[in-house]
Parts: structure tokens; sequence; C-alpha cells
């Protein structure tokens, strides 16, 4: 193997690298986007939305991420819904993520002291004014250390996506194996890589945990 | 400061309660209770703990509700409205907050919001609710905090302040709105002995500056100095009120009469042993 097999080889998982960071991403948003109705159902005062929210969280938490990965892949052109392969990892990672997400945004929510919201409705705020800037902010505060730890699982179950086809850095290093036959070369690389992208991802949310955290007092133990 | 102004002739009450009674499951908490607040008057309601007060109070402003009676803010009836068959709804959130806009309310545990600085927890108010620009709610929010001595702390968060300078801040923050009346939740009851006097201070300030306000307080000097009247309840029911030098000097129950002798006796040190009360003074 010369010098440019190494680099065709580099440049691949390089290549894999982005799309397993770019999936983990969307992931992440659609996560959050569904994240929020479904802890908002969770906390509603209406029965029938209380019990959509628990149905979501506890079959999205209750099924394999890889059998729900095959199950949009191979059952969502059956309803006549034909997606990329991308989109339906970003979309299979994504509602698996939104139901932890959502229990920890409500979380974060019921940690909220009373007095907070009484406040607000004293100040004659309407119920989407204290939502969105009394209560929200401080729920996400509460919940960023335990979204962090979210964001860095499904960056790394991202690894899973390929059974859809995805080639994502995981997959990369299996084709690139299967090829040059170098396994103790590419898969410490790639193992060192996720590390290096979830270390970075850990740096930056510290960072601005820290920031959201102004006006809260540290908890050391 | 901004006089407020109101459609209303001023002899007429702010605030009216009529027979109003509240139940919590099957206690009842407060025994068709009818009081006034008169525009620029200070009252002061006092009584034992559990006794309704503070329930009382937050009816005033429809943060708690209640089965009977009726609460009218310059002549508008609060959190309930008849409906056309003449019965006795609940009114609608927006209703209910346009009615209260007038009020403010400084609550025992301060409620500032942690997340915003000084300067926004006063300033954010008037921008969400009051929708005034930012430079103008921020302008009023600076002339409130240095009317109760905190100028310098406009970019601190809460945490980072005493007890008593974060009741200052809720105070600025109810004082901002421009409101017609300021109702206080033992507004003391929550800070090291201390730091009582510097927000007892502040209170007694805006009270001189003609500020109609309802106090919740256990604390009698205070409202002997300050209250233009003195309500007095027990057991969820108004046993009496008067003016304070009437009702300390000659409290025209009993209940009254025990209640302020378990205060005076706790108070008894000072006035027995002058040595222990002067302190530094007398060494």
């Amino acid at each position: 193997m010369d010098h440019s097999a190494y680099l065709t080889g580099l440049r691949l998982i390089a290549t894999g690298a982005g799309v397993t960071v770019a999936i983990s991403l969307c992931a992440i948003a659609i996560g959050f986007a569904i994240a929020l109705p479904v802890c908002a159902a969770n906390m509603s005062g209406s029965r029938i939305a209380r019990l959509l929210g628990h149905f979501y969280v506890s079959f999205f938490r209750g099924v394999p991420l890889l059998v729900l990965l095959l199950l949009i892949y191979y059952l969502l052109p059956f309803v006549g819904l034909e997606l990329p392969s991308f989109a339906a990892a970003a979309l299979g990672l994504g509602v698996c993520t939104a139901a932890y997400q959502a229990e920890n945004l409500r979380g974060g929510f019921l940690i909220i002291p009373a007095g907070q919201r009484e406040a607000a409705l004293a100040f004659s705020y309407s119920r989407y004014q204290s939502w969105r800037h009394i209560l929200l902010p401080q729920a996400i505060r509460a919940a960023m250390p335990m979204m962090v730890n979210e964001m860095i699982a499904i960056l790394k179950a991202s690894s899973l996506v390929s059974v859809v086809g995805v080639a994502d850095m995981t997959r990369v290093a299996q084709n690139i194996v299967a090829r040059d036959v170098q396994p103790l070369l590419w898969y410490p690389a790639i193992a060192f890589i996720y590390l290096a992208i979830n270390l970075t991802l850990a740096h930056f949310s510290h960072r601005s945990v820290g920031r959201l955290r102004r006006g809260r007092p540290e908890f050391r133990l | 400061m901004t006089t407020p102004t109101s459609a209303a002739p001023d002899r007429e009450p702010l605030v009216v309660v009529r027979n109003l009674s509240k139940w919590y499951g099957a206690h009842q908490v407060l025994h068709n209770v009818s009081m006034e607040v008169n525009r620029s008057e200070v009252l002061c309601i006092i009584g034992p703990s559990g006794s309704g007060k503070s329930t009382l109070l937050r009816c005033v402003n429809f943060l708690e509700d209640f089965a009977e009676g009726e609460v009218r803010v310059g002549g508008r009836l609060l959190g309930y409205r008849e409906d056309l068959k003449g019965r006795r709804v609940p009114d609608s959130r927006e209703n209910v907050a346009r009615v209260r806009r007038g009020i403010s309310m400084v609550f025992q545990q301060f409620n500032l919001w942690p997340h915003l600085s000084v300067l926004e927890n006063v300033a954010q108010p008037l921008v969400v609710v009051q929708r005034k620009p930012r430079a103008e709610a921020e302008a009023k929010a600076r002339q409130v905090l240095d009317r109760v001595g905190l100028a310098a702390k406009l970019d601190a968060y809460p945490n980072q302040l005493s007890g008593g300078q974060q009741q200052r801040v809720g105070i600025a923050r109810a004082l901002a709105i421009d409101p017609e009346l300021i109702l206080f939740d033992e507004p003391t009851s929550a800070l090291d002995p201390e730091l009582v006097g510097e927000v007892l201070q502040v209170i007694k300030r805006l009270a001189d500056d003609g500020l109609t306000m309802v106090v919740v307080t256990h604390e009698m000097g205070f409202a002997a100095q300050v209250a233009d009247r003195v309500i007095f309840i027990d057991h969820g029911a108004i046993v009496e009120q008067g003016p304070p030098q009437t009702l300390f000097r000659n409290p025209g129950s009993e209940r009254l009469a025990q209640f302020l002798e378990t205060w005076v006796e706790r108070n008894q040190i000072f006035t027995d042993a002058p040595s222990v009360a002067d302190g530094g003074k007398v060494l």
C-alpha cells in the first residue's frame, strides 16, 4: 500500500466524519423541535395530550435505535414516503433523541419554583410571555448538562446509520478495512476522531452552559 | 414620581373587597371578609401565622381564586364576571390581567428571576407587558433602582445580592410599572434580622411619597409607624381595624390583646435589660 492509498483513506474518513457530524446536528435539531411540543404535552392540563406525550416518550425510549432506523427506512416507503437514506437516518435519530430531550426539559421545568411563574402572573405576563421569557430559559439552563449528555450519546449512536446505507465515518472505515485489511490502523483512527468531536462538543457546551448559567450558583460537591 | 391618574374620583376606594370567602377543600380560610383600600392609604394587615392574611392579600390581585364574594379594583370586577344568565364565571386571563394592571406585588421570597440581571428584572415587565422600547424601559428601571439605593448593582444577578438587596430589587420591579397600588406579602419575613431595617426604610419612604399600599407584616413597630390603618385578622376573619394608635394602645378584642401580648413579650428583653438592648452604647 502506497502513500496515495493512505491519503485516499484519510480523505474518505474526513468525508465520513462530515456526514457523522451533519447527521448528528440534524438529528439534535429535529429532536429539539419535537421535544418542545412533546414536553408541553406531557405537562399539559389535558389528559389526552399527556397520554399522547407519554406514549411518544415510552415508545421511542423503548424501541432499540437500530430497529427504529430499519423501521423508518423500510416502512415509510410502504405509506408512500420515500426518504433518501440521509434524511431517514436523521429522522430516526431525531425522533429517538426527542424522547430523551423532552424528559430532560420536563425535569428542567419541574425544578422551577412556583414563585417564578407567580411573579410573572402578578406582573400580567400572558401564558405565552411567561413561558417564553421566564420559564423556558430557566428550564433550558437547568436541563443543559443532561442535554449535552444526550448530544454526545446521539453522536455516538449515529454510527448505527450505516444500516440504512448512509456512508458515515464508521461505514467508511469498514469499507476501507474491507479493501485494505488494516483494522488496527483505521478503527483506532476513527475512535480517536469520535473522541475528538465529542470533546470539542463538550467543551463548547460547557462554555455556553457557563454563559447560560449566569446568575446561578455553581453547584459543587 | 408620577402620580397615577384615574377616571374614578379620589374619594372612591381603589380596592373594594366584599364578603369574600375561600376554602381549601373543607377548610375555610377566609370568612366573609370585607375591606376597602383608599387611594394614598397605607394599610397594614397583621395577625397570627395561618390567619389568612397572606391569602387575603393574594386574592386582591387574584393570585388566589375565591369561592364567594367579589373584589373590585377601580370599580371593575377582578377574577370573575357574570355570564349572560347572571352566573358567576371565571374571567379570562387577559381580562384579569387588564383589571390588575395597576397593581404590583412584592413577595416574601422575592421571586426575582434568577436568569436576568437586576436591570433586566426591573425592565423586562415594561418591555414584555407594556411594550415599551427597551431604552425607555431601561431608563425607567435605572431610575427606580436608584430610588431603592441599588444604582450600583444594575449588572449583578440576584444570587450575588444579599437578601435585603434582593428585596429592594423586588420593590424596584414593583415600582417600575407605575402602579396605583403595591401589595407587600410579608416583605421582611425571609430576611436575616440585620437586613430587615434597610427594606423597611425603603417601604417607609414610599409611604411618605403617598403611594397606596397594603402590607402584610409581622413588624408591629413598622405598622405602628407607617400605617394609616391596621387590620387585625384571626382565623380568616377581620377581628378589628382602625388607626394604629387606637389598635395598639387599646385593643378592642381579647384576641388582639393576646396577639399583641406575645409580641410585647418577645421584645421584653429590650425594655427589661437596657444594657443588652443598647449594646455597645452602654459599654
